[in-house]
């Protein structure tokens, strides 16, 4: 709202009062960034695509792995749009039946993150004193080190699967969502409604679960959001490198793996799978760009 | 006391926001005099500190001054370009505001501050400019001139900044000094300080202050002439004795009968049931109407403003 | 140094009727220390506050930013742990207490915060704010608690519908009283108000005032009343102490707080404070200078750099409270 203030002191409602009070407001401002509704409608189809993908294209075998090798590393054409991989199987079906994995890596990744750190970080930050500095002092180690390096260690020391990835990555991105939970958990703490209920003598515990956490969810949602996109990126660089999802069965990353070698003959092969992780990844950007300019007062107040 | 220095007549301002637009200034009517002291006095959302503002047409983003008239010794400022209002800003017509640390740059020191706003104004040499800033700290009141130059706002308390704001405000021999609620976030020994500043700095100075407050009062310790106003419009206004001590309109009443005293002890203060108006729908009546206990069929339609006497009006039907 | 010397409360006449007791409490904050800065400074927020509050009576503490009445209130409480002095309630030393019994004795003290919309946690329903003291201390059902939080809603003078709606929904006016029905959710004894009306216009505070008025007479509650608003502490409290610099300085009924201060602290108090009654627009006392530094007082007595009538003593030594007469005490040096 453009009004200015005109309040008795000390009237002024608190950040989060504000922000939970805009919620309907949001919606509507979140439909004018286009750049956002259209990395939405983007992400839905390949959703959609995902969870259909066996019913959406004519070659779910080929999808799966069994070879076809009559028409190897054939061009776009009208029986195969995307043409044909190394041992002859649709590219389109190999995509969309490997979007699953490559999607949903970055969904679970994310959740099982905000899983981990999310407490963690509202405990340390809340408690302060000893418990903050254990907790930060185990969270700075993991944060020293590029996640993708010890995602990659970690991966290689579980042995290369699809789940054993998906727990890498995890145990690899907790902590960054443990430094933004503490720092909003710090700043939260501070809120007179804290103080009132501590007051009340609610326990410590209760408190975090009861008043805390729900009060993170807004930035620990936006930053999730932003986060699904790198995700999948770094479940792709896994599957890259061998260390994901195993062929047969396909990966955005282990088609890209084999692709690179073939690139000179069938540069389609490579092309689309890379495309589509570039696409979602770009996508994933934009919507939690869109969300995070919907959710920070400052760019809602212009008219 | 004679010609008006300004006259403000029937001026309506709409703010747009989300949740649709808002009636801020439903038809303002103010006349503030030369060396007079007009206090402005509401509640929250009444528009006083809007109304303020327009008269310098420092009105904040959204808000557009839909109709009516500001006239500054006879010009009308409403048609004026903005280069025009620049110089009319600060040099006949300053604002000081509540909180002084927003208003008060925090990278430049005092005299910095103080320099700027009459180089912007005045021609004249470094030297006497600097001369008239320390003869300004000292009208103020600040102790050791000469160091509170070179001071940053921050290391001001909050009756020393607002000082400070006061004299960057009269540095250009300004008519008109507008105050919203100047001295709200203040201790209220600080506040006696800075109203007694304001009193002598009229005096002395002759210039006419438009005090904008909430606080009863506030306006009965400092002001002359008063206006109340509510939703948007002045629904009553007068000479501080009249409006204070013999109140016409409903809403006045029931506000000196809330406002707490030293005689109300022992008895109950009278809350005002309802709620004030969001501003979101226009209301065609009288706006207190639906809380006013003497509510009168005719009050629906927009209530004129009557003459209780040659300075007293009331926007009510009741004093036709 | 301070010689205190609390002869006689301003009321204690029968000591069973005292609720709650402070003595000579202390809290002090240490800033800019640490790990390299060797000196850290001490502000003493609260520096030897002694009073009784009778049961069923309001004690009005009074006093301008950082005189450290807003502290008292948390301590008394032991929302900040005092680092000195002693408070009872109903006979038992709060400051003595282990966790546990602490936590019950929450049930019967309690406090409403100055700003509505901060004091309440945004993301909860009425219901859930109301409903929260009964779901720590009872093992009540859900529907009890339904039952509860509404006859609470209804006695602030709200309708019991709102239970499922959220704070942002409401004005500044109502979220004071939901404020208070959580308060009350319990049957407290005791309620500290820490400026429970500053963030509200005249015409609600009227609301709220009235309705705490009426609240006491009907629950038969003992309140503690924090304002730097003179004028509205006079029209609530029986008693009102006057707090300067984490001391108090005047402490006497509240008619003679009005009629007849002796601190000339108080005196310029009242003096400074605009008035809507004709017959108090006199002179004004209009003190020098601004509150000092809490981190930084002056010797003696921490009024004396301001005070017309300071004298030579007054800078060596702090006065103690002395009673001049039926319970009136005052901490000034003598004429």
């Amino acid at each position: 709202m453009a009004m200015p203030r005109e309040e008795t002191p000390g009237a002024a409602p608190s950040a989060w009062g504000a922000r939970f009070l805009e919620s309907r407001l949001m919606w509507r401002a979140f439909r004018r960034d286009r750049l956002a509704l259209v990395s939405l409608v983007i992400i839905f189809m390949f959703v959609a695509g995902a969870i259909f993908a066996p019913w959406l294209t004519p070659y779910p075998d080929q999808g799966m792995g069994k070879a076809n090798l009559k028409e190897k590393l054939e061009p776009p054409s009208r029986i195969h749009p995307l043409g044909t991989d190394d041992l002859g199987r649709d590219v389109m079906a190999r995509i969309l039946l490997g979007s699953r994995p490559s999607l949903s890596i970055g969904f679970f990744v994310v959740t099982l993150a905000m899983l981990i750190g999310t407490p963690l970080g509202a405990i340390a930050g809340y408690f302060g004193g000893p418990i903050d500095q254990a907790i930060m002092r185990i969270t700075d180690v993991f944060l020293s080190f590029p996640a993708l390096l010890l995602a990659v260690a970690f991966s290689a020391a579980l042995g290369p699967s699809f789940f054993n990835a998906m727990l890498s990555i995890s145990l690899a991105w907790w902590p960054w969502y443990t430094r933004l939970a503490r720092a909003q958990a710090v700043s939260l703490k501070e809120q007179t409604f804290i103080e009132a209920s501590r007051a009340i003598g609610v326990p410590s515990f209760t408190i975090i679960r009861r008043h805390i956490i729900p009060n993170l969810v807004t930035p620990v949602l936006v930053q999730a959001t932003m986060d699904i996109g790198s995700a999948i990126l770094m479940g792709s660089a896994l599957s890259f490198v061998g260390l994901g999802v195993q062929l047969p069965r396909p990966d955005w990353g282990n088609m890209l793996n084999v692709a690179r070698l073939y690139f000179n003959d069938g540069p389609w092969f490579a092309f689309f799978p890379g495309f589509a992780i570039l696409l979602v990844a770009m996508c994933f950007n934009l919507l939690g760009d869109g969300v995070r300019d919907v959710l920070d007062p400052q760019s809602r107040r212009t008219e | 006391m004679d010609r008006p220095l300004v006259v403000v007549r029937d001026l309506r301002l709409e703010f747009r926001t989300y949740a649709g637009i808002v009636h801020a200034l439903n038809g303002i009517d103010l006349e503030i005099y030369e060396q007079d002291v007009l206090g402005l006095v509401g509640e929250t959302g009444c528009g006083k500190s809007v109304t303020g503002l327009s008269i310098l047409r420092l009105v904040p983003r959204g808000g557009e001054i839909v109709s009516g008239s500001i006239l500054f010794r006879g010009e009308e400022l409403l048609d004026k370009p903005d280069s025009y209002m620049q110089q009319v800003r600060g040099a006949s017509i300053a604002m000081i505001f509540q909180d002084p640390s927003a208003s008060l740059n925090p990278l430049f020191t005092v005299g910095q501050q103080i320099e700027t706003v009459m180089r912007r104004h005045q021609r004249a040499e470094k030297r006497e400019i600097r001369r008239r800033a320390l003869e300004l700290l000292e009208v103020v009141e600040l102790p050791d001139p000469p160091r509170i130059l070179k001071t940053y706002p921050h290391e001001l308390s909050g009756g020393m900044k607002q000082r400070v704001s006061l004299a960057i405000a009269l540095s250009c021999g300004a008519d008109l000094l507008i105050a919203d609620e100047p001295t709200t976030d203040l201790d209220v020994t600080v506040q006696a300080q800075i109203l007694d500043l304001l009193r002598r700095l009229r005096e002395a100075q002759g210039v006419a202050i438009l005090m904008i407050t909430h606080d009863l009062a506030v306006v009965a310790e400092m002001c002359r002439r008063v206006a109340v106003l509510y939703a948007g419009r002045v629904v009553e206004s007068g000479p501080v004795d009249a409006v204070l001590y013999e109140a016409k309109y409903s809403y006045t009443q029931a506000l000196l009968e809330a406002s707490p005293r030293r005689s109300s002890r022992g008895k109950s203060l009278r809350a005002i049931p309802g709620t004030v108006p969001s501003g979101l729908q226009p209301i065609a009546g009288c706006p207190f109407g639906p809380r006013c206990p003497r509510f009168m069929e005719v009050c629906e339609q927009s209530p004129p403003r009557v003459n209780v006497d040659a300075t007293h009006t009331v926007a009510c039907y009741l004093y036709r | 140094m301070n010689r205190g010397e609390m002869s006689q409360s301003a009321h204690a006449d029968h000591p069973d009727d005292v609720l709650v007791r402070v003595r000579n409490l202390v809290k002090h904050f240490e800033q800019g220390g640490g790990f390299l800065r060797r000196n850290p400074q001490i502000i003493r927020a609260v520096d030897g506050v002694s009073f009784d509050i009778e049961r069923r009576r309001t004690l009005g503490i009074v006093g301008e930013s950082g005189c450290g009445k807003t502290t008292i209130g948390r301590c008394i409480l032991r929302l900040i742990e005092p680092t000195a002095g002693e408070v009872t309630f109903r006979g038992v030393d709060m400051l003595q207490l282990p966790g546990r019994q602490l936590r019950e004795l929450r049930r019967d003290m309690q406090i409403v915060f100055q700003n509505p919309f901060s004091s309440l946690d945004p993301r909860m329903s009425v219901l859930g704010i109301v409903g929260e003291p009964l779901q720590t201390h009872t093992s009540m059902s859900h529907g009890e608690i339904r039952d509860r939080a509404v006859q609470l809603l209804e006695q602030v003078g709200m309708s019991g519908d709102h239970i499922y709606r959220y704070p942002h929904e409401f004005s500044g006016g109502q979220l004071q009283r939901i404020a208070v029905a959580r308060a009350l959710a319990l049957n407290p004894e005791f309620l500290i108000l820490d400026e429970p009306t500053a963030a509200l216009d005249v015409s609600v505070q009227a609301q709220v005032i009235a309705q705490l008025m009426e609240l006491q007479g009907d629950l038969e509650l003992t309140y503690l009343f924090i304002s730097h608003n003179l004028t509205l502490v006079h029209f609530v409290s029986d008693s009102i102490a006057v707090v300067y610099l984490g001391k108090i300085v005047e402490h006497a009924s509240a008619d003679k707080i009005f009629d007849n201060p002796q601190h000339p602290y108080t005196e310029a108090l009242l003096s400074a404070t605009p008035s809507l009654d004709r017959e108090l627009q006199q002179e004004r006392i209009i003190l020098g200078g601004g509150v000092p530094d809490p981190a930084n007082p002056p010797s003696g007595c921490a009024f004396h750099p301001r005070c017309p009538r300071a004298k030579d003593d007054c800078s060596q030594v702090a006065p103690g409270l002395v009673d001049v007469g039926e319970g009136h005490l005052v901490a000034c040096h003598p004429e």
